[in-house]
């Protein structure tokens, strides 16, 4: 009852913390002076300096490391968690979480449909290290390095069990993110991932009450389950699963041999343990072969179907993209639907670009859109039969382990191993274990 | 040593509990004090006090008093101080609160990770229920797919459907418009300068006989503005003593396109404004930018319409205290609608957003005025330049910063400036003509005359010449450079109308409606002479090789 109490304190406390930058607004008008004051004229703060990106990729190297060595060799929670808060400060706080390794995988998807844009080497290294390091180090990355990981591993509590088959429902939106976001970008229609980063403001202090309030309720969401933005969401996620997916490397639940003792079975706060595969199945040989058949012969189908569906939504997800809707907007003012003209009409049309050319370039833009609708419904509705086919077939499983693709090697599962493993002298002098 | 380590934990978690109590209680209290300096902030509105309002309307009543400007200083200065503070203790308060719910966090963490107790395995799912939970996953994850697969065909299907409502690729041919052949969007033509960028335009006509007359129509109500045009309509405004109406006609036919009265305005003084009969009630002539044509009457009514008639929305400025009527025109700069409302007092320079009529700017005005403003480029800025009767200030439109000003006027100000080559010019009766040089230093009086002056036709600079046209008769060319007299030509009747050049050529309409056309160049060389047959007051929109005039009662469109 008591932690309760103190859990929803917690809650509230945070929630006004989120407050505090609703006021942080500029309410007042310049003086106005009658004397030969001029007023200064506004300037631009210079860019940033690189010397921060530099140390922003070698701190990432080095935080993904200790990270790998943590997660892998020495098995350190405390390690993982002062990671995790270091993180926070050093990429969420002080670089108020930007270049993120997330968010650069839209200027990956820029770059690759825009030969006008450049992607810088930082944002690259950002957007590859990880990459590299989960393809033999698993998603160590995400265990503690990653800001928008550790702030929502530093929020769980005491979160709540969801039903597995809700959770492996849910797990289907992180493809469909990423996929709407890669397109996004690769048209050059946005950056959503960025737009709807909901820890931003957390780390800037800033924000409109609209979004404050989404953070807030964000955050509320991480006390309840445990990493929803990492599970349910993060398109990024997707791609250091399937590195992970194929490292040789992980986090094991037991340092040396499992003896079945259960007691790890609910340590995962993620639900990423996978149990023992059951030695008998209520279904005979022959069904379950055929249930399989089914579903292969289904997949080309479904990889088909949903490819022409997205396809066909090329209009609707066109206006995504500003020039489709300023080519709209200008033809709903000339035909007189819409009364009021906008900001981008007016500037529009004191420039020298024609209708014609404006409308050419937005056919161009939704034709991209209906060739990367065939690929992303493609893309869907592969993963769709993958993880159907997943649930499909019996794979033999003896022990209880980590899935290599969804653990986030925090290693909160280790100390509900009683086989456990006596610290190195050297893990134990710095004080980790 | 179990013991030992058994008492440290518990301390540990009783001193954890306890400084999560502290930071708890501290970071609620900095959190209600936050909530309140919000709500104070809200609330109070120091910039809008009464006190600070009462003082600066008491002020513009009295410009000079020292003592009341400075008063008004120290309150503005305090306001601004409580401001400051306020948004201090606001970050000072937020930086509290992170540091209180840090700490709080930290205890809740250390409590919880000493008080947790490992997971047991009852309640473990056994194989059937491990294939329950497959099973069931199975059909979620079908039902999911299906649905959103449904959801994308019905969408998509829906959005052929209604193919109309999507089919925003269609090409547009969209019509480009070159401003300087085929608008006329104020009084005296593009930034009010008088210049006309018609390659030429008709040397007679005559109103009577119908001679090079397109069309002569009667506006339904009297006025002395002038026509203003947007590629294929025409505007002018209309008043009586009852009614005040604006009129959009087609260019080719002559015929009213729409007409709407601008009546109800909110704000209107139920007392009559006095107006002098040289004013009329429709003096100020409109301005348009194509999609909303502005119009402003003596009566301080001010209202902006879509240029298919529509209202978009109006305003009372405020009785103008002016003894001849209220007669400045309006000008568009950008998106901003420029109304000049000079008075005796509490005259005001204003910029209202057009979409939306919101006030952008206002610039407080210390002299009445009858003129107009004009927006020139001066090659490295816009400016909006404004005569008064005592100086000629300018201002940058996008701010309404004041640029510069000079005082260099006297009288009863009607004509409005003139621009060419870097240099302002300005000019009135009984007062003298003066040519400002603007250099890199700031403006500088170049000369100065007062010989020759106009009464309420505005000047007209090219580079090299001045031309002045009087109310007693005169038309008068002068060295743009020097301000010394090349030559001036006595007519039968004076000017009100401004003359405008369209090309080489001077056309300059007097009072009986007679236009003198006339070479702008070093020596008097008349070019032609053409008459409406009926008095002029306005002054003519010359474009795409017509002219568009009014006279005291019909409206003309002149072309061969
Ligand atoms: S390390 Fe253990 S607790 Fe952490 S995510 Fe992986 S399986 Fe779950």
């Amino acid at each position: 009852m008591r932690r309760k109490g103190v859990k929803y304190l917690y809650l509230f406390l945070l929630i006004t913390l989120l407050m505090g930058n609703l006021f942080a607004q500029d309410r007042f008008p310049k003086p106005e002076f009658e004397t030969d004051y001029y007023q200064p004229q506004t300037t631009t703060p210079l860019p940033d300096s690189q010397l921060f990106n530099y140390l922003d990729v070698f701190l990432l190297v080095i935080g993904m490391s200790l990270a790998a060595y943590f997660s892998l060799k020495s098995r350190s929670r405390r390690g993982i968690f002062i990671i995790s808060l270091l993180s926070v400060l050093y990429f969420g706080f002080f670089r108020k979480g930007c270049v993120c390794s997330v968010g650069s995988l839209q200027n990956f998807a820029l770059a690759l449909g825009n030969s006008g844009y450049v992607l810088p080497v930082l944002v690259g290294a950002v957007f590859i290290l990880p990459l590299l390091f989960s393809l033999f180090f698993a998603r160590s990355f995400c265990s503690s390095v990653c800001p928008l990981g550790a702030i929502q591993d530093l929020l769980v509590l005491k979160p709540l069990k969801l039903p597995s088959a809700l959770s492996k429902v849910l797990s289907f939106l992180p493809y469909l993110y990423l996929g709407f976001a890669v397109l996004l970008a690769f048209t050059n229609s946005g950056f959503i991932i960025c737009r709807y980063d909901p820890f931003i403001n957390i780390f800037r202090l800033s924000g409109d009450f609209n979004k404050i309030i989404y953070t807030g309720a964000f955050l509320i969401l991480c006390v309840l389950i445990a990493r929803p933005y990492c599970r349910f969401l993060c398109p990024y996620g997707v791609l250091l699963g399937w590195m992970s997916g194929l490292s040789s490397r992980h986090v094991t639940i037991t340092p040396t041999e499992c003896i079945q003792c259960k007691l790890c079975e609910n340590s995962c706060p993620f639900d990423a343990i996978e149990k023992p595969s059951p030695d008998k199945v209520p279904e005979t040989r022959t069904a379950g072969t055929k249930r399989v058949g089914i579903l292969l012969l289904l997949i080309p189908l479904i990889i088909f179907v949903s490819g022409f569906a997205l396809s066909r939504l090329d209009n609707i997800l066109a206006r995504a993209n500003p020039t489709v809707r300023l080519a709209e907007q200008i033809r709903l003012e000339d035909e007189g639907v819409v009364k009021e003209t906008t900001l981008e009409s007016r500037t529009f049309r004191s420039q020298e670009k024609t209708g014609e050319q404006l409308a050419n370039e937005s056919q161009n833009i939704v034709a991209q859109f209906r060739i990367g609708g065939w690929i992303l419904g493609a893309f869907l509705g592969l993963t769709f039969s993958l993880k159907l086919f997943g649930l499909s077939v019996r794979r033999k499983r003896e022990d209880y382990e980590p899935n290599p693709q969804h653990c986030f090697s925090c290693g909160r599962c280790w100390e509900s191993c009683p086989v456990d493993r006596a610290p190195s002298a050297k893990v134990k002098k710095l004080g980790l274990k | 040593m179990n013991n030992l380590k058994q008492n440290m934990t518990e301390t540990i978690i009783r001193i954890s509990k306890g400084v999560a109590i502290v930071a708890a209680s501290f970071s609620l209290i900095v959190c209600i004090l936050l909530v309140a300096n919000f709500l104070q902030t809200k609330t109070i509105d120091p910039l809008n006090s009464r006190a600070l309002q009462g003082l600066t309307e008491k002020l513009q009543e009295t410009p000079g008093d020292q003592a009341l400007q400075n008063e008004i200083r120290a309150l503005d200065l305090l306001a601004r101080k409580a401001y400051f503070t306020n948004q201090w203790q606001l970050k000072t308060g937020a930086y509290l609160l992170i540091i209180g719910v840090g700490i709080l966090l930290i205890s809740l963490k250390t409590i919880f990770t000493l008080t947790k107790k490992l997971p047991l395995p009852e309640g473990c799912a056994d194989a059937d229920d491990s294939w329950k939970i497959i099973l069931q996953s199975r059909k979620w994850l079908t039902g999911f797919g299906s649905f959103l697969l449904t959801f994308s065909l019905l969408l998509a299907g829906l959005s052929y459907l209604n193919m109309n409502n999507f089919s925003f690729i269609k090409p547009q041919k969209m019509e480009k418009i070159d401003f300087k052949t085929e608008t006329w969007p104020g009084f005296r033509g593009i930034g009010g300068n008088s210049i006309s960028f018609a390659e030429s335009a008709p040397l007679s006509w005559n109103g009577e006989t119908g001679e090079n007359i397109l069309w002569k129509v009667k506006p339904p109500l009297p006025g002395y503005n002038s026509p203003v045009i947007w590629k294929d309509k025409l505007f002018i405004s209309g008043a009586d003593k009852n009614r005040q109406e604006v009129y959009c006609y087609d260019v080719e036919k002559g015929e009213i396109i729409w007409q709407s009265e601008v009546k109800d305005v909110p704000g209107r003084s139920q007392n009559k404004v006095r107006l002098h009969d040289d004013t009329g009630y429709a003096p100020n002539t409109l301005a348009t930018n194509g999609a909303y044509v502005a119009a402003i009457f003596p009566t301080g009514d001010l209202a902006c319409f879509k240029n298919d008639g529509g209202l978009v929305w109006a305003k009372n400025l405020g009785k103008p205290e002016n003894h001849y009527g209220h007669s400045s025109s309006l000008i568009i700069f950008e998106n901003l609608l420029i109304v000049q409302y000079d008075q005796k007092k509490k005259g005001k320079l204003l910029a209202f957003d057009i979409d939306s009529g919101n006030e952008v700017w206002r610039k407080k005005r210390n002299a009445i005025s009858w003129s107009s403003p004009i927006c020139v480029n001066t090659t490295n800025r816009m400016e909006l330049i404004l005569t008064n009767s005592t100086s000629i200030t300018s201002f940058d439109p996008r701010t309404g910063l004041e640029l510069w000003n000079m005082d260099v006027l006297a009288g009863e100000m009607g004509p409005s400036a003139a621009y060419a080559n870097g240099m302002v010019f300005g000019a009135n009766d009984y007062a003298s003509v003066v040519a400002i040089a603007l250099t890199s230093d700031g403006p500088k009086l170049k000369w100065e005359t007062d010989y020759n002056l106009p009464d309420t036709a505005s000047p007209l600079a090219t580079e090299k010449y001045l031309i002045i046209a009087c109310s007693y008769g005169y038309l008068v060319c002068k060295d743009a450079q020097t301000g010394k007299m090349l030559w001036e030509k006595e007519y039968d009747r004076g000017f009100y109308s401004s003359p405008i050049l369209v090309n080489d050529n001077i056309y300059a309409t007097d009072m009986q409606g007679v236009t003198h056309i006339v070479k702008c160049d070093s020596v008097y060389n008349l070019v032609g002479e053409a008459s409406l047959g009926e008095d002029s007051f306005c002054t003519p929109a010359i474009l795409k090789n017509r002219i568009y005039m009014r006279g005291d009662e019909y409206l003309y469109a002149i072309g061969n």
